[in-house]
């Protein structure tokens, strides 16, 4: 039932199976660290997992502030991590 | 936008609100449900989002909940999140493809509960999660929380998380939990052997773990860009935790610590219904008459977890019965329900002793809020440390809403749902107000962040 | 003992927002023992809500004096107390149309001869100060002088300097009751024992009037909603306090600010023609409505079209105090040994100071620096005696 896609992942194609959250694949990719906070720089990863937390925060397809893991994957999402 | 015109809204598509829903739409009556979640189900009863059939029992259970209710008649509305509601009772949802406008005649909340965490060194870290975040990593992403994982804090939750963590062929490393003894879980236990075979199957879960500490802490997580080592130490009945015998475990990639869990109340909260606080149900919970799942406001019941924490029992058959009662209130004919519902309350106020007894048992050890050094990080949004939350206090305000105003712990995008609980513990240690009287951040619209341009759009036509 | 139960000094100030927090710094700096009770958190009520502007254009022309009074003594107390995010940032008053110049050229004319530089720009030149305010204006003024505050440090920080100075100051303690005794002000009533105090100041915004009249003091102060949005942070776009231009009718006819916090949260309020009169009870505070937030939504994107994918965060609502002509009610009332400082009509920041100064120079049999018959509490009584 599953459907692979690929997305672009900080201008890297990652393939990945269409609705699962898009938090789980990045957790794996990045190693755990999905962002760096405008205050500290502090790594931050998925927390809470159900979208209450807001640690999860990526850029999807010029949007910014989405929550990673209530983002279901979809074929051809762009998505940008925010470095400091 | 879409406007949704109904009898009935459900908030929330977990057992509470799905037997809620079913219950309403078989006495006749117009459901529609909006859940946040990629698909119904909730936490308990957590369905794939490919849609690949359940490989538990729950999700299974879970399966059939949801096909009852689509075959009721219930309209569904999943990965749709609620960020406003009026007192006339309009509430307004977004999703993928658009906001929702809802003008129901009766509301019931089943928003179910989050994960409760508490601040300590190290938990900001990559890796650190709540127990609840590594089930659904797994559940819904397939994936695991780490190669080598340890589960700590406090509750029964922690053995289904290991039971998952089993099953994908990743089981922890280490659980270290703050538990009671054995004796007092078997004597609670005792007296309710309905639930004699759900307690073992989680407990054989737990033998594939091959470090298992009880009455033992973590009181740090260490690391630079992900947690690699844990340091815990022994805790003992009345709370105190014995740093001299501190021991690390290193080599580890996640860490999933949680204290039960915490009612989301903030829909019930901003429908002004009335809350209470009781550390063995959560903390801030909505109160109901439990026998019809009415809030102190009219044409608004709740069920589940909102109601106070006690389980996916207590939830079930709490929905149920708000269900049946919205209907009748809604004017359905259910001359024929007194008797189930009779039964169904009768049912709840046993299953919720059980797990109120639970929740007292589990209840996180007093000097939980010690474990936060002044460098800790206790707002996570707003990177607020506990040395200022505690200058603030020192300063002469109190309460959470003083913290609050004074340091933006709590200002950010969660707005206090993950530190309230915490600022209000510290507010309690600092200034010797009760964590009642600290109070907890009051929701307002929107219940989570939304575009402008979603803003307009649902409140352009807007009449008043 | 709580503290503050059974406690005496020579001034009880109740309230413990803005006014009362200056009020309470202003008496204890002149060597009065104080004690501050606060019925919530500090500065949580009506102080919490306001946007906070330090400025003097648009106002009130009798009260430009007092005015440049207070924007001085702003900056000097943020030249010298721990930070609270005080920013000479500017503000600009947008015109729609060309039907507003009457207006706008009136305050530009009345400002000038008060010795102030505000002046008139067409859309480009604004831009110039404001580069993400490309929403089709017909022009705006701009006053370069006015500054805006964090609300919420600002207060901290008085009240920080008022403890320095020997104040104390009490949470969660609601005032009942005022306590008289051979006819004179003998302090307050709590819901933890009475605090003694030959001095009361009222500072208790639309809860004042309350108080008052339990010293059979008959105050024309009434509740009014003030409504607000917040986004959440993004990076910096907004440097100016935006406003809409003044129309005839006051704020009865409407109003619009616009400010980026240092938080980097985007605060913004619209409330068009006969909005803002909405009663209600200060104890019971209802969300926004939904005509407010979609006239503060829509003339933000007017003015600033780039920000329609921000997130919205938060929305508040507050009762302010209002008198039937804007001012403060500023002054002894009744019985001896009471004061009243209340009355911020919505602008109350700002003057803050100066009606803490004004009480200090009562108390302290002084003149002051600027006409203090305009805030007497008496003044609507000698209006209806005439």
């Amino acid at each position: 039932m599953s459907t692979l896609v690929t997305i672009d992942l900080d201008g890297r194609a990652v393939e990945a199976e269409a609705g699962r959250p898009l938090g789980a694949l990045l957790h794996r990719e990045l190693n755990a660290v999905l962002r760096h906070t405008a205050k500290d720089g502090a790594p931050r990863g998925v927390f809470c997992g159900m979208g209450v937390c807001f640690d999860c925060l990526v850029r999807v397809d010029g949007r910014e502030g989405v929550r990673a893991c209530v983002t279901p994957i979809r074929a051809g999402m762009r998505v940008e991590t925010v470095r400091s | 936008m879409r406007r949704i015109d109904t009898d009935l809204l459900v908030v929330g598509g977990g057992p509470a609100g799905l037997e809620a829903a079913r219950a309403a739409a078989e006495a006749g009556i117009a459901v529609d449900l909006v859940d946040a979640g990629f698909r119904p189900g909730g936490q308990y009863w957590m369905q794939d989002p490919t849609g690949a059939p359940p490989l538990s029992a729950q999700g299974s259970k879970g399966a059939a909940a949801i096909a009852k209710a689509q075959a009721t008649g219930v309209a569904f509305h999943s990965g749709a999140e609620v960020f406003a509601a009026f007192p006339d009772r309009r509430v307004l949802a977004n999703a993928a493809d658009g906001p929702i406008e809802f003008t129901p005649r009766a509301i019931i909340v089943a928003t179910g509960a989050h994960d409760r965490a508490m601040p300590f060194p190290g938990w900001t870290l990559p890796g650190v999660m709540t127990p609840g975040a590594g089930q659904r990593l797994a559940k819904l992403g397939g994936t695991s929380a780490g190669e080598r994982v340890v589960l700590a804090g406090s509750g029964p939750f922690l053995m289904a998380v290991a039971e998952t963590l089993v099953k994908l062929g990743k089981p922890p490393v280490a659980l270290i939990e703050a538990r009671p003894t054995d004796s007092a879980i078997i004597a609670h236990l005792a007296r309710h052997p309905g639930r004699w075979r759900e307690a073992a199957r989680l407990l054989a879960g737990a033998r594939a773990i091959p470090e298992r500490r009880s009455g033992w802490i973590v009181t740090e997580a260490i690391g630079s860009e992900r947690v690699t080592a844990v340091r815990i130490a022994p805790v003992d009945r009345s709370g105190r935790i014995d740093r001299a015998r501190s021991e690390t475990i290193g080599g580890i990639d996640a860490l999933l610590v949680g204290w039960g869990f915490r009612p989301m109340i903030e829909l019930t909260a901003l429908l002004r219904c009335r809350h209470e606080h009781d550390p063995a149900l959560g903390g801030w919970h909505c109160v109901t008459d439990r026998a019809s799942g009415r809030t102190s406001v009219e044409g608004v019941y709740a069920a589940g977890e909102v109601t106070g924490i006690a389980g996916a029992v207590p939830a079930r058959l709490s929905g149920r019965l708000a269900g049946l009662s919205a209907a009748a209130d809604l004017g359905a004919d259910t001359a024929g329900d007194e008797g189930e519902r009779a039964s169904l309350a009768e049912q709840l106020a046993r299953a919720r002793a059980f797990s109120d007894g639970l929740g007292r048992l589990y209840a996180p050890p007093a000097d939980l809020v010690t474990l936060a050094r002044d460098d800790t990080v206790v707002c996570r949004c707003e990177e607020i440390t506990r040395a200022d939350i505690a200058a603030a206090f020192a300063d002469g305000t109190d309460a959470v809403a003083g913290a609050k105003i004074w340091t933006r712990a709590g200002m950010g995008r969660c707005q206090g749902r993950i530190c309230g609980a915490a600022v209000a513990a510290i507010a309690a240690a600092e200034t010797g107000i009760t964590p009642r009287e600290a109070g907890f951040n009051p929701p307002r619209i929107p219940l989570r962040p939304v575009p402008l341009s979603v803003v307009l759009e649902t409140t352009r036509d807007g009449q008043e | 003992m709580k503290p503050g139960a059974g406690m005496k000094a020579d001034a009880v100030v109740v309230g413990a927002g803005v006014v009362g927090a200056a009020v309470a710094r202003a008496l204890a700096v002149s060597g009065r023992r104080v004690v501050i009770v606060e019925q919530g958190v500090p500065g949580g009520a009506v102080s919490g809500a306001s946007l906070a502007c330090i400025g003097t254009h648009m106002m009130d022309e009798d009260e430009l004096p007092l005015l440049k009074w207070c924007c001085d003594e702003w900056a000097a107390f943020a030249s010298v107390a721990p930070d609270f995010e005080y920013s000479r940032c500017g503000q600009l008053r947008f015109l729609k149309q060309e039907s507003e110049r009457r207006s706008a050229d009136e305050w530009i004319g009345i400002e000038t001869a008060a010795g102030l530089s505000p002046t008139l720009l067409d859309p480009d030149a604004v831009r110039r100060i404001e580069p993400e305010l490309t929403g089709p204006i017909h022009a705006a003024t701009w006053s370069p002088n006015s500054a805006v505050v964090n609300p919420f440090l600002a207060v901290r920080r008085l009240l920080e300097a008022a403890q320095a100075a020997g104040a104390t100051l009490v949470s969660r303690r609601p005032v009942t009751a005022l306590r008289l005794a051979g006819g004179r002000i003998a302090g307050v009533e709590t819901a933890e024992g009475p605090i003694e105090a030959g001095i009361v100041v009222l500072a208790g915004g639309p809860w004042t009037a309350k108080l008052a009249a339990t010293a059979g003091v008959d105050l024309p102060i009434v509740p009014r909603k003030a409504q607000c949005l917040a986004t959440v942070s993004v990076p910096p776009s907004i440097r100016t306090v935006v406003g809409a231009c003044k129309a005839e009718g006051g704020v009865d006819a409407g109003y619009t600010q616009i400010q980026q916090a240092m938080s980097g949260q985007i605060l913004f309020n619209t409330v068009l023609e006969g909005g803002v009169t909405a009663a209600g009870s200060p104890d019971d505070i209802p969300e926004v409505d939904r005509a407010f937030i979609r006239d503060s939504v829509a003339t933000l994107l007017f003015l600033f079209p780039a920000f329609v994918q921000i997130d919205l965060l938060r929305s508040w609502v507050r009762y302010e105090a209002v008198t039937p002509d804007d001012r403060f009610l500023t002054g002894p009332a009744g019985p001896d040994g009471l004061f009243i400082a209340a009355g911020d009509g919505g602008t109350g920041f700002v003057r803050s100071l100066g009606m803490a100064r004004i009480i200090a120079d009562f108390v302290g049999g002084r003149e002051s620096p600027f006409r203090r018959d305009l805030y007497d509490p008496a003044r609507f009584d000698m209006k209806a005696a005439a």
